[in-house]
């Protein structure tokens, strides 16, 4: 097992290094004022894994999955951007590279998603959809981050679990990736303002970094110190290369168009023109959409003066209600390369009906610029630090966001029926309805 | 047909057709481009959201392929067929509904001219906003009121043979225009007994119009096969319109589509379900008591009472269908006997209520308001039921003086 974690200083460097503690354990200062972003991946390798689940996890060896809370407002710029453009809620993805044929292939990811459901107690049924070359299964419902890596350690790996419960209680984003014959399991906590203490240990790195690139740079320069073990502090300046990053001082603001009713217009607006890195990168725009919301992809296409081009991933049906419903969808869509605002046409399946309103969320979407890279810049990626496999890295692009201003989640309310009216409702529809018919064919009878 | 004129239009100049048919078609180019200057200026859309499905639809058979890949495109794909031009011009669509929408004025015009009644009446339809409003919008029902209008011409012209294959091309567009054929048949040789109905006309109108049917479903049925028959038609016979809507059994159809039964015992018992018994008492009065009782009296006018009965009785309204009863509005309204103010507290009525309705909706749809549904949708869908069901006596008690003044002209 290899366990790294990352720690990256919003403020003032020098304050943060003059406070580390480095004796039998390392304390790195932190607080309200000089807060840290923290990430934490555990490598596992397919040997370490219990045998129940090391069968069917051979049969898939790619594996996505994104748990993420809500947040309310959006930290400034990290260098851990790949967490920060995952979506509110739990996004599935899977590509089960044992199977034999795309019945096949439909089947295992369907078990994937049922599996890996019941491991992180998420209660939502969720139908997967071809997304790209992957199944992805995405559910807008908050999850419990503690308990779904607590069951998924218990499952999979066993023993003791290197990552404290407080810790886990406050992580915003859990992840876990099984590519070919790893496992990795990723926290992440945007904001740390208390101080953060490891015991050394020669299994767990610990990094402290800062960014060390120009304003308005988008290649990302970072200094900093390593340690592992009880080895001394390791000065280290490195060039971060990445598939995701973000590109400062440009921030997108997500919104729904008041008041939503049941037709929420989902409105980004940047707050400057965004600048492509490269002229040829493309503009996108990419959502999840749950099963609770529709998404007309024929109503999208005709909004050309946003959209040159539209793409639903899975299906949305465009009357049922959410009752009825267990399959999401993705939206991706390339945006005029100049826009500065616009605006996507959603519709609220109607509910249960439970009586007054529901609120029905939906994840930010993922603003980004697409740009493709040469095969020297991939290779370069794949060998880098924070190099990840994940899903849009499978596209041998190099990913720009742009980053929101403010919460990860949207919320609308839906106005809903109440059950406890049914007897009622029917009884004197029923009535009514006999009423007026005897009255009119009495009527139509005396002629 | 009576000849019941009420004063009003007596004292009302006679108006040209020509004069109609020019302000008339001035009118629809004014909403038209009113339309036009919504669309890109305005945040609400002018444009009917089905006519980007027409369009869409058309599109699919431009490329070869069938108007049933657009979701949500439920009609035949004759339509599609007729739009094509739209891939080249998007408001051809509208233009062809605006064309139908005057021929259909026009056919109005002509039968009230057949029967010696002012054509002034047909202003009801051709200066009519909501009728106006819904061809410029883009929604196809003028298709469909042209059809039914031919059908009624050549009906009342004794012209069985065109008229069955009109009115199999009218079922073949849509469903409902069936209601139509007891009212024919009974209105073909109407002094023959019951107990022996067939009749050589009777089965002239009968065999042509299953011939206009089959022709032209059987054809569909050969290019888009299953996919056309079940999109087309036997979608619309068990839909589930679970959204809110003008009918008085929308709450209740929403409620059981969640629940899966029905909440009284007594029809749980039973295995029934209100959405299979709506079926009831809609066609037991519009396709089977009215004609009965009306066809022979006045056949326009007992088109008109099966399709409000029909609409107010179904388990989904929306505003396109009043169009259905409105293109015999003015030739039922040329023969009614009912007195001004009384069709003024009727119409008021209506209006209100209707009005009371779109209130409610628009605070559901558009503000999202909670508690809504019983108190605000359901109540004003049944007021509004009621009013429909008090129209629907007047009309129906209007027709009976009718009858009286037909039998006393006889008498006499």
């Amino acid at each position: 097992m290899k366990y790294r974690t990352a720690l990256f200083i919003y403020g003032d460097e020098k304050s943060v290094f003059d406070g580390i503690g480095a004796q039998d354990v390392l304390t790195v200062p932190a607080s309200k004022s000089s807060p840290l972003a923290r990430e934490d991946r555990i490598e596992i390798a397919f040997s370490e894994l219990k045998s129940e689940y090391k069968t069917i996890l051979e049969k898939l060896r790619l594996l996505n999955v994104q748990l993420n809370k809500n947040r309310s407002i959006k930290p400034k710029q990290t260098i851990f951007t790949s967490h920060e453009s995952q979506p509110a809620g739990v996004r599935i993805d899977v590509a089960p590279q044992s199977a034999r044929n795309m019945d096949h292939y439909k089947q295992l990811s369907d078990l994937a998603v049922q599996m890996i459901s019941k491991l992180i107690h998420v209660e939502t049924e969720c139908k997967p959809w071809f997304f790209e070359e992957w199944y992805r299964g995405y559910i807008y419902e908050e999850p419990q981050i503690d308990v779904a890596f607590l069951q998924i350690w218990k499952s999979l790996i066993g023993g003791d679990i290197p990552v404290t419960t407080k810790d886990l209680s406050q992580a915003a984003s859990f992840e876990l990736v099984l590519d070919s014959d790893k496992l990795k399991l990723l926290l992440y906590w945007p904001l740390v303002d208390e101080p953060v203490v490891f015991n050394r240990s020669s299994s767990h790195e610990v990094g402290v970094f800062y960014l060390d690139s120009l304003p308005g740079d988008t290649d990302l320069s970072v200094n900093g110190v390593r340690v592992r073990g009880d080895s001394k502090l390791v000065p280290t300046s490195m060039y971060l290369n990445l598939f995701d990053s973000q590109i400062p001082d440009i921030y997108a603001n997500h919104t729904f168009v008041q008041p939503t009713g049941l037709h929420p217009t989902y409105k980004v607006s940047l707050s400057k023109n965004a600048e492509p890195p490269h002229p040829s990168c493309r503009l996108m725009f990419d959502l999840d959409v749950p099963s609770t919301f529709i998404a007309d992809e024929f109503q999208l296409e005709w909004s050309k003066k946003y959209f040159r081009n539209v793409v639903l991933y899975g299906h949305s049906d465009l009357e049922l209600p959410s009752y009825k419903v267990t399959e999401s969808c993705s939206l991706r869509l390339e945006l005029q390369p100049d826009i500065v605002e616009f605006e996507i046409p959603l519709h609220l399946r109607y509910g249960e009906p439970k009586g007054g309103s529901q609120e029905i969320g939906i994840s930010t979407g993922d603003l980004y610029w697409d740009c493709e890279t040469d095969s020297d810049t991939r290779l370069l990626i794949q060998n880098s630090f924070m190099y990840e496999n994940r899903i849009a890295e499978q596209t041998h692009s190099q990913l720009y966001h742009i980053g929101s201003t403010g919460a990860n989640h949207l919320v609308a309310k839906l106005a809903v029926a109440d059950l406890a009216d049914s007897s009622f409702v029917e009884s004197w529809t029923l009535l009514l309805v006999t009423i007026c018919a005897l009255l009119i064919g009495k009527a139509a009878w005396k002629l | 047909m009576p000849l019941v004129v009420p004063k009003m239009s007596q004292s009302v100049p006679e108006i040209s057709t020509g004069m109609i048919m020019v302000s008339s078609l001035l009118l629809r180019v004014a909403f038209l481009l009113f339309g036009k200057y919504q669309d890109t200026y305005m945040d609400l859309p002018y444009t009917d959201i089905d006519y980007f499905v027409f369009t869409d639809a058309s599109k699919f058979v431009f490329h070869g392929q069938s108007p049933f890949l657009r979701d949500t495109y439920r009609y035949t794909p004759v339509l599609a067929w007729l739009l094509l031009p739209i891939n080249y011009w998007f408001d051809f669509g509208k233009l062809l509904f605006v064309v139908c929408d005057l021929v259909t004025g026009y056919l109005i015009i002509r039968l009230l001219q057949k029967y010696r009644k002012s054509v002034n009446w047909s202003l009801l339809w051709l200066w009519n906003p909501i009728v106006a409003t819904i061809s410029t919008r883009g929604s196809s029902e003028s298709i469909l009121t042209v059809v039914v209008m031919l059908l009624t011409y050549s009906v009342l012209n004794r012209q069985y043979a065109l008229a069955g294959i009109i009115t199999g091309l009218a079922v073949h567009l849509k469903i409902y225009p069936i209601i139509y054929i007891p009212a024919i048949l009974l209105s073909i040789d109407p002094s023959q007994p019951f107990y022996q109905p067939f009749t050589k006309k009777r089965w002239i109108f009968v065999l042509t119009t299953l011939l206009g049917f089959t022709s032209l479903t059987g054809l569909m049925y050969y290019v888009y096969g299953d996919e056309f028959l079940q999109e087309a038609y036997f979608y619309h016979l068990t839909r589930l319109d679970h959204r809110h809507n003008f009918s008085v059994y929308n709450l209740t159809l929403y409620l059981s589509s969640y629940k899966g039964s029905s909440s009284l015992p007594f029809l749980q018992q039973h295995g029934l379900r209100i959405e299979r018994l709506a079926f009831l008492p809609q066609l037991g009065l519009s396709m089977v008591l009215i004609p009965l009782k009306l066809a022979t009296v006045n056949l326009i006018g007992c088109f008109f009472i099966q399709t409000f009965v029909f609409i107010m009785f179904n388990k989904v309204i929306t505003s396109q269908y009043f169009i259905w009863f409105m293109c015999f509005l003015p030739i039922y309204t040329a023969n009614s006997t009912i007195k001004p103010t009384r069709a003024a507290w009727l119409i008021g009525a209506w209006v209100i209520s209707q009005g009371l309705w779109l209130w409610n909706g628009y605070q559901l749809e558009f503000l999202g308001k909670p508690d809504i549904f019983t108190n605000g949708i359901w109540s004003s869908s049944c007021l509004f039921f009621v009013c429909n069901s008090i129209l629907a006596v007047n009309f129906i008690n209007d027709m009976a003086t009718q009858k009286q003044a037909l039998v006393s002209k006889k008498d006499s």
